[in-house]
């Protein structure tokens, strides 16, 4: 073993000292007290202080103990599943304050009340590059989620992060994401890799549908996340089978299926958006790296894999599939710490893996910290209304 | 060259931390570019398409919005115009009737007959383009109807 090898191995086994991991992690410390706040200061209502508190202690020390012990999904999945139970804890509650109710109406659709979601964008570009029009009834600009703001942030994360938005990102993955944690093994081991095509093919279904009808047909029909987020009044037999379908996927998909199998099967075998931004792994400038020097092929990643990103011959290539997430499940589990992850197009030898792990952390857990940071501190500060008041809506 | 494009690919990854603190502290700016510079436009089978008509009918005004039969590539042979009705002073009359000429064309296309306290409406056709009536919209203190046409260019 070459002094470069035993150098590196020693950055990706060893904890840093206490000193090297407050130095590192200063940055974000600073940082994320900036994004939290908002640059604001300080609010002067003690629960909100309260809550801000929990939260910025919460989100560091998660990303310490991330620097500290090199491990990545091990920590990254406690913040993204707090993320996705605090998203929902914070929409619903805010909704049911703005409108009473969790379904939204033909007049919320008509004066363009719906919040924009990301599952929305591989929708609306061929209309919007076409004819300049976006096929969602939301806000261009005004108001919560606007469609210009929520176009940036997935611009920003798919410049920076690829595919890493659904791991790092998205409000939704983290629900998934817990139920597929549940259970030490899974019930349903043989799954048949074809199925991760499956995506694709519901990203070309809804494009064109969408196209053909003028409406987000994957919104309208299919989105299991509707189930705690909003959906439309029941009125007719077709809303009420939009109902049951969307309730059927969520509780098959993102509950049932993730526990017997361990993986995230809404990301792997339906989500259109994550199809589409499997895509933007291609402009993005990280990717998950496999030694094949050092990989003993136990195929321990391909198991661990939550999006069915490793096989046989992503191990033969040396790299992920497409459709790798980045969660980092494989780089913590890998036995002999064959995985890493590096920048495309550079060697394996220039620069250390450890080094190019903090250059992917900062952007991606800054990107999770905003992103997700104001919902759980709207959720805290929800919980401690709770706890004071007795009520949780206001 | 390969040492040099390594390291434009290192300075690609050390940018990801900005772009990502941009992308939040600079969303609203960066969003009002992108609206601006592209030009997007919310669907106007969401909005109801654009107002070209204000009929002042004292009590309230009429809102006339320009048909919509928009598709990707071409038009569609069905479509819509909505009629939106606003109170001037703080509810609208119990009972509105309304003839319409949506096209501009001199004719009126269309008689409305709405009931804004049980929020239904009746719609009488005048021109054979007209083909009939979505539900009532409440919208605040105003109403919204969408009435069904023929595309004649089709």
């Amino acid at each position: 073993m070459s002094n470069l090898e035993l150098s590196r191995k020693t950055i990706e086994t060893a904890t840093r000292k206490p000193w090297q991991t407050f130095l590192i992690a200063l940055p974000m410390l600073l940082f994320s007290l900036m994004m939290l706040t908002g640059g604001n200061g300080l609010g002067e209502d003690p629960r909100e202080l309260i809550a801000l508190l929990i939260t910025y202690v919460f989100v560091n020390t998660i990303f310490i103990l991330m620097v500290h012990t090199g491990k990545i999904d091990k920590y990254r999945s406690i913040l993204f599943i707090t993320y996705a139970v605090c998203f929902v804890l914070w929409f619903i509650p805010n909704l049911i304050e703005a409108r009473g109710s969790m379904n939204y109406t033909s007049e919320d659709i008509i004066q363009g009340k719906i919040p924009f979601c990301h599952m929305v964008t591989p929708m609306i570009l061929i209309p919007a590059v076409l004819k300049r029009m976006i096929i969602f009834p939301g806000s261009l600009m005004e108001g919560f989620a606007s469609i210009g703001g929520m176009l940036i942030i997935w611009l920003g994360a798919s410049l920076a992060l690829g595919r890493g938005f659904c791991s790092w990102g998205c409000f939704y993955g983290g629900l998934e994401d817990g139920f597929s944690r549940l259970k030490k093994k899974p019930v349903l081991k043989k799954i048949n890799p074809k199925w991760r095509y499956l995506p694709y093919a519901v990203l070309l279904g809804v494009v064109l549908t969408s196209m053909a009808t003028l409406s987000p047909t994957y919104c309208v029909w299919l989105c299991p996340f509707k189930a705690v987020t909003e959906f439309e009044k029941v009125t007719s037999v077709l809303v009420l089978i939009q109902t049951i379908i969307f309730a059927s996927l969520f509780v098959g998909l993102v509950i049932v299926l993730p526990l017997l199998t361990k993986k995230r099967t809404q990301c792997s075998f339906l989500c259109p958006m994550g199809a589409f931004q499997s895509f933007t792994n291609k402009i993005d400038p990280f990717e998950i790296r496999i030694d094949r020097e050092k990989c003993s092929n136990c195929k321990v990643c391909i198991n661990v894999c939550p999006t069915f990103s490793m096989d046989e011959a992503s191990l033969a290539e040396g790299k992920a599939n497409l459709s790798c997430t980045k969660c980092g499940k494989c780089i913590d589990r890998c036995p002999k710490k064959a995985i890493s992850l590096g920048v495309k197009g550079t060697s394996p030898k220039c620069g250390t893996s450890g080094g190019v792990r903090l250059i992917f952390l900062y952007p991606a857990y800054m990107f999770l910290v905003t992103f997700g940071g104001g919902m759980i501190q709207d959720a805290v500060n929800r919980v401690l209304l709770l706890l004071s008041t007795g009520k949780f809506i206001q | 060259m390969k040492y040099i494009g390594s390291i434009l690919r290192y300075l690609w990854a050390l940018l990801a931390f900005p772009i990502v603190l941009a992308t939040f502290i600079g969303n609203g700016y960066w969003a009002e570019k992108l609206i601006a510079i592209t030009g997007l436009e919310i669907s106007p089978w969401d909005t109801g398409g654009e107002i070209v008509q204000r009929i002042d009918q004292g009590h309230y005004l009429i809102l006339l919005h320009r048909p919509v039969f928009d598709g990707i590539i071409w038009e569609r042979k069905n479509g819509f115009v909505q009629v939106d009705w606003k109170a001037t002073g703080e509810v609208l009359p119990a009972i509105i009737n309304d003839e319409i000429d949506y096209d501009c064309d001199g004719t009126k296309d269309f008689q409305i007959r709405l009931d804004t306290e049980k929020n239904k409406a009746d719609l009488i056709a005048l021109s054979p383009d007209v083909t009939g009536l979505e539900r009532v919209y409440k919208l605040g203190n105003g109403r919204a109807v969408r009435v069904l046409l023929k595309n004649k260019r089709k």
